[in-house]
């Protein structure tokens, strides 16, 4: 139960971190990512139909530990769909945007989601995104507040000017990896509802290796 | 490869193939009249004939020859035919109202075309493809608007864009198309919709005789847009994505048929097909942009998909494609499954990851021959489908089972609105209905409509509650009868004697080895069996 299931098979990391982009349909959850992963930012970039995966690897603490990102869509009628991908996640990134009063108030109703779907062990974090943008209207210190009110995390973002968006991952990477070491957070494939066992082709490759 | 899998209906369907196979002959003999003079010469004539079948047999052996000139006018032709424009249809055109979707549908429409350099053509795309969405959910508000929608509204937005630019193709047809046109659309378009006459406003150029052209176009784009929308896209337009759902279900269904070792190792019985919503929500259009810049778009796999769902008519050419896509990558999944079936939280995250990774990241699609097989692949096996054995698997008024059925025959199916219309309807009623329902419990629903066994373990099923008190008062009921029985004393009247006998020899054992059990486990009965010759069980006390 440490988290670092694979660890030490000569995969070139050291643990797996499975994180989830979740928050409304346009406040840049995947221009966040791909300012993350690629270093890039594109003004029009495509929206995102369902579940979108990427992978990178960071160093934490000398450790490689090799981010799974799950972006999802933000248009209600997907919410079922993207709940799924809930199961086993360790962090969750819960964005909204902060020239946009509706996508911030529907924050709680994201939480309420995230704790009817999410194992309970996993981290939150909130991300008021388009910092850079002078029609701003929630305040940092609305955001703060309202991340005091649901015990949250808060890292306020620009994902156009690449303000805090590394600090967005590496923050939730460590604490996650603090709940790791604090054996209070189950690594990959002991998560609470992985209810589908690998079958024998796998050979038991997978958690049962510490 | 998969022709093996579908032989019994192979034999079956040869005289219907055979039947194509005079078309077939037709179409060569007209081909070789036209002598060279290439495809919009062969179009053309069959448009003025107005001879449907020959351009659906036209479009669906497409082998790369249409220019997005001919290939609007053709699927112009081919979509108004089958859902023809009434008088109704054009009456009460557009609602003033504002559809509750349209926000959604702006915030899309400018992350659209991202991949256009000239920017003052992404703009006018833009317009375009946000004008006819949100005139497509005015006119029929019932409708939800998904993301995704709008990405198979931008092939259409392309396919009828193009032909208004220098485009070198259209200049050799321009004049006879114009006469073309007046033939062919005296019938439909001598009512001028009223958004029409500002659709060169939009445009915002001087009024010449290119935008003239324009309204035009905008009207036949319109009309494509409904056609399609209503014909093949409603099963995704109700107010959840649970028929999409139904619909994906199909893809691990056709994988098991043509591959039962690939469907097992992926775990395809067990997860949901998830990883395949946006390819079959936007018919691969989100994944695959039908552009790098405009102007070399016409042979884009996109068009290719969209003449052949459009000429067959049938909506499970996507499912097939997809299903073949991940069966012709086989030796590539099992690889990545052996590399990384350790690097997942679990399975489904898994089977996401890799056919995500093989499937959209490996570029299939640029492969020429791979993708023409494809396409003649998805061909047979729409012709083999067998709506037998799918029924259970979608709602009754699916697309899939109503105006986009994989069906043989040679002439286009023709809807009319109000079928169209009554059919969504349906469909919405039923969504409601099982809005709390998993996919599973959904397909159990539709069997339920047809067999008598399933009918009454459905009405269990969906009438949880009152099953549940019906259990109750039947549970009230026996247990209220056994107490009362048990203070009358009459149930030795009921029972066989001898059973009681055992019973209490049975109790009797108990009480001996453990005293402080006894009242316990004897009370209730004991008052029973006092008046019987077993007097030596101790009395109970009365307070009990
Ligand atoms: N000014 C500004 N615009 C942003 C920023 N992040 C995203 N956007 C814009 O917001 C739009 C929606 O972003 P997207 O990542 O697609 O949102 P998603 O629906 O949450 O994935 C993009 O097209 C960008 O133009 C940001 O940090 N600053
Ligand atoms: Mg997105």
């Amino acid at each position: 139960m440490s988290g670092t299931a694979a660890a030490g098979n000569g995969k070139g990391y050291d643990s797996i971190m499975k994180i989830l982009l979740i928050g409304d349909s346009g406040v840049g959850k995947s221009c966040l990512l791909v300012r993350f992963v690629e270093d890039k930012f594109n003004p029009s970039f495509i929206t995102t139909i369902g579940i979108d995966f990427k992978i990178k690897t960071v160093d934490i603490n000398g450790k490689k530990v090799k981010l799974q990102l799950w972006d999802t869509a933000g248009q209600e009628r997907f919410r079922t769909i993207t709940t799924a991908y809930y199961r086993g996640a360790m962090g969750i990134i819960l964005v909204y945007d902060v020239t946009d009063e509706r996508t911030f108030s529907n924050v709680k109703q994201w939480f309420k989601t995230v704790n009817e779907h999410a194992n309970d062990e996993a981290q939150l974090l909130l991300v008021g995104n388009k910092s850079d943008m002078d029609t701003r209207v929630v305040t940092y210190e609305q955001g703060e507040s309202l991340a005091k009110e649901l015990g949250l995390p808060f890292i306020e973002s620009s994902a156009k000017n690449d303000d805090n968006v590394n600090e967005i991952f590496f923050t939730l990477a460590k604490l996650i990896q603090e709940k790791i070491d604090s054996n209070k957070l189950a690594g990959p494939g002991n998560g609470k509802d992985a209810n589908i066992s690998i079958n024998a082709k796998d050979g038991g490759s997978k958690s049962n290796c510490c | 490869m998969t022709d093996i899998i579908f032989n019994k209906q192979l034999l079956r369907n040869r005289n219907v193939l055979g039947g194509g196979r005079s078309l077939e002959e037709k179409f060569l003999l007209h081909y070789s009249e036209m002598n060279g003079k290439g495809p919009a010469a062969f179009v053309q004539k069959s448009l003025t004939s107005r001879d449907l079948p020959m351009l659906k047999y036209f479009a669906m052996n497409n082998s790369g020859d249409m220019t997005n000139a001919l290939r609007k006018e053709v699927w112009y032709t081919l979509l108004n035919a089958q859902l023809p424009s009434t008088k109704m249809n054009d009456a009460d055109s557009i609602k003033p109202k504002k559809h509750k979707d349209e926000d959604q549908v702006v915030l899309d429409v400018n992350r659209s075309f991202g991949a256009l350099k000239n920017l003052s053509q992404k703009e006018r795309l833009r317009a375009l493809l946000q004008k006819m969405i949100i005139k497509i959910l005015r006119k029929y508000p019932q409708l939800n608007y998904y993301q995704g929608y709008h990405d198979v509204v931008s092939v259409f937005v392309l396919v009828f864009f193009e032909r208004l630019n220098k485009n070198p193709t259209f200049h050799s047809i321009k004049r006879e198309e114009c006469n073309l046109l007046n033939e062919t659309m005296d019938t439909d378009n001598d009512v001028i919709e009223p958004g029409i006459a500002n659709a060169a406003e939009t445009c915002g150029d001087a009024i010449d005789e290119k935008d003239t052209k324009f309204v035009l176009d905008e009207t036949k784009l319109f009309r494509c847009i409904e056609s399609f929308t209503l014909l093949y896209l409603r099963d995704f337009m109700t107010d959840s994505l649970d028929f999409a759902v139904d619909q994906l279900k199909m893809i691990p269904y056709l994988i098991k048929k043509m591959d039962p070792e690939l469907y097992q190792i992926l775990h395809l019985d067990k997860i949901e097909p998830f990883f395949a919503l946006s390819d079959i929500l936007t018919i691969f259009s989100h994944n695959q942009k039908p552009y790098e810049d405009i102007g070399s778009t016409e042979h884009s796999i996109i068009f290719f998909i969209f003449d052949l769902i459009i000429s067959t008519q049938s909506m499970y050419i996507p499912l097939i494609i997809y299903a073949n896509l991940v069966v012709s990558k086989k030796a590539t999944l099992l690889m990545e499954y052996d590399l990384n079936v350790a690097n997942f939280e679990n399975i489904p995250d898994m089977v996401h990851a890799i056919i995500q990774k093989v499937i959209l990241t490996q570029t299939i699609f640029d492969d020429e021959n791979c993708w023409r097989s494809l396409l003649t692949e998805a061909k047979i096996n729409n012709s083999l489908i067998d709506l037998k054995h799918i029924r259970g698997m979608l709602n009754p008024y699916s697309v899939l089972l109503t105006t986009s059925v994989s069906h043989h025959q040679l002439e286009l199916q023709v809807y009319d609105l109000p079928y169209i219309l009554e059919l969504f309807d349906k469909e919405v009623v039923l969504n409601e209905k099982c809005k709390s329902f998993s996919a599973n419990d959904r397909q159990l629903f539709y069997q339920g409509g047809r067999s008598s066994y399933n009918r009454i373990f459905y009405f269990f099923e969906k009438h949880k509650t009152i099953f549940l008190i019906y259990k109750l008062s039947l549970f009230l009921l026996v247990f209220a009868i056994t107490v009362k029985i048990l203070k009358d004393g009459h149930l030795k009247k009921l029972v066989a004697r001898t059973y009681f006998q055992r019973l209490h020899h049975y109790y009797g054992t108990i009480i001996d080895s453990s005293s402080t059990r006894k009242r316990l486990w004897v009370d209730p009965l004991s008052r029973l069996f006092k008046s019987a010759k077993y007097s030596h069980i101790p009395d109970i006390p009365s307070s009990l």
